[in-house]
């Protein structure tokens, strides 16, 4: 795996910028985990919060936007890189009201199988 | 007056960075123990459960339940060596200076959350296919 061709582009943008951006990134990763860490959680270790199939759905789902936060939250690193390497503003993501509306929608879902649940 | 090459910054952005790896591998370790845990109780309860059909028939079904969390434990490990190392390296670079991230760390550290994303789907699935054929 080489660098990237954008990498060799524009002027290397000031050290607290990348670093920032760094810590964001990962950010994002430990979001991805923390998904994922829930979705095995509830498949394995709570057998009665949901009936069989729903439970699959939910925590397949669950781990599903957890891996596509990992590859977005690389992409997003690398885009705002380029455009701080041209000066550029950066570009507008909308991974933070996707993951709004998915934090929503998992509690809401929840909280509907916690009152069901007999 | 200062030890390192680089003076200190004031806003101790490469200290900052390093405790972000930190959290990145604690957060990773909660996902390694519950990955565990959810593979140990399935070693221990599917001999219990099966046991009186499977020696009674000679099928060797009750050993395949937890492969799938098997194999999704063995990705997590993967995973934890790769991100550790990840982490490991960038604190090298970061303790001796502020240099920018390489790009294909990222994309490694990246790619072994899709993997062990991936692992951890396929597990549950096979995990339900075989709670519904038993």
């Amino acid at each position: 795996m080489r660098e990237p061709e954008w990498r060799r582009t524009g002027k290397m943008p000031d050290y607290r910028f990348s670093l920032a951006n760094e810590r964001t990134f990962l950010a994002w990763i430990r979001t991805a985990l923390a998904l994922l860490a829930g979705a095995v959680a509830i498949d394995q270790l709570a057998p009665q919060f949901a009936p069989g199939a729903g439970r699959v759905v939910l925590c397949v789902a669950l781990a599903g936007v957890g891996a596509s936060l990992a590859i977005l939250s690389y992409r997003r690193w690398a885009r705002r890189e380029e455009a701080m390497r041209h000066g550029r503003e950066l570009p507008h993501s909308s991974m933070l009201l996707g993951m709004t509306v998915v934090v929503s929608l998992a509690a809401l879902v929840f909280a509907v199988l916690i009152l069901l649940r007999p | 007056m200062s030890r390192t090459r680089t003076p200190r910054d004031p806003g101790l952005q490469p200290e900052r960075t390093l405790l972000s790896w930190r959290r990145t591998m604690l957060t990773m370790l909660v996902v390694d123990l519950l990955i565990g845990r959810a593979w140990l109780t399935s070693l221990s309860v599917q001999p219990a459960s099966g046991s009186g059909l499977a020696s009674a028939s000679g099928t060797p079904s009750a050993a395949a339940p937890p492969l799938g969390l098997g194999a999704c434990a063995a990705v997590a490990a993967g995973t934890t060596a790769v991100l550790a190392c990840c982490a490991i390296v960038r604190s090298r670079e970061l303790k001796a200076g502020t240099a920018a991230p390489p790009a294909r760390l990222l994309r490694i550290a990246a790619i072994a959350v899709v993997a062990l994303s991936a692992a951890a789907i396929a597990a549950m699935l096979l995990g339900s296919q075989l709670v519904r054929a038993s």
